[in-house]
């Protein structure tokens, strides 16, 4: 992993992005049975039609997983103060999520220097499914 | 309506151990990519001890237990009708395979939306391991429809 310097980093510069795969029922109840999330809403269509929805949707932890491999593939997990996110619409099955990042600010924090993160995850349609930002120490 | 009484609540703490299968089991789920995820030599080398816990592995150890979102229903909210709002990590120091996270839940507000047809519960929690040691902290909005 090639490591990006404080003074390398520019605000406004996109880290690598990451497509994923589209979201399955497969997805969805390996995703259950790993996280411990065992949330009928998510596994269970009989379930999740009498809560009101038309069909199981994904796990907001799941989206926030693929994005923090943006963060991951980008620097050690060890230099992440920070990681933040709202879930602004749910994930349906097929959904093909594209996780980005842009440098958004650099400051000073508790004495290490800092490069803070505006993150999100899309749909295909660019729907944006979350909204999150990042602090990370370069 | 949730009790506000829950406000300020402290549930009782959690002890997870950070399952290698488990850990090898979620990278699988998320199709993790990056070795240090899944091959301990890799861990080793990037200057781990062990294989490290994702990101939002934290959320995960918080939900070992026998019924999942047991919490809410203690508070009288079925689970069919939340939805997870926001969610927030800092991190002090890495969670690794073999670690033992005590994860303490505590309720910091409730919140009522539009005239009652949505709640929001504000949780925290803090992660230590078997050292005592702060690893990280989450912040949880959980938005409930009534």
């Amino acid at each position: 992993m090639n490591i990006p310097t404080y003074k390398d980093v520019s605000i406004g510069a996109k880290i690598p992005s990451l497509i994923k795969k589209p979201i399955t029922r497969t997805t969805l109840a390996l995703f259950a049975g790993a996280s411990n999330d065992h949330n009928p809403i998510h596994i269970d269509i009989d379930f999740a039609k009498k809560s009101g929805y038309e069909d199981v949707f994904a796990h907001g932890m799941l989206v926030m997983a693929y994005l923090g491999q943006v963060l991951t593939n980008w620097v050690p997990q060890t230099s992440i103060r920070e990681f933040s996110t709202r879930f602004k619409a749910i994930t349906n099955l097929g959904d093909e999520l594209k996780c980005e990042g842009v440098i958004a600010d650099k400051m000073e924090v508790n004495g290490e220097q800092c490069v803070k993160l505006d993150l999100s995850v899309k749909n295909q349609n660019g729907d944006v499914k979350l909204a999150g930002s990042a602090l990370v120490a370069l | 309506m949730i009790d506000k009484k829950w406000i300020g609540h402290a549930f009782p703490p959690l002890t997870a151990k950070v399952e290698s299968g488990q850990l090898a089991f979620f990278a699988k789920a998320v199709s993790e990519n990056n070795p240090v995820y899944k091959d301990e030599n890799d861990a080793i080398v990037q200057g781990y001890e062990r294989i490290p816990a994702p990101l939002t592995f934290g959320f995960s150890l918080n939900l070992n237990t026998p019924e999942t979102f047991g919490y809410l229903k203690d508070m009288g909210v079925p689970i069919g009708r939340i939805l997870h709002g926001e969610q927030k990590f800092k991190y002090y120091k890495p969670i690794l395979e073999g670690d033992e996270i005590t994860l303490q839940r505590s309720i910091m507000d409730i919140a009522t939306k539009k005239e009652g047809k949505m709640e929001l519960i504000f949780e925290e929690v803090t992660m230590n391991n078997q050292n005592k040691e702060l690893v990280g902290k989450m912040n949880i909005i959980i938005v409930v429809r009534n």
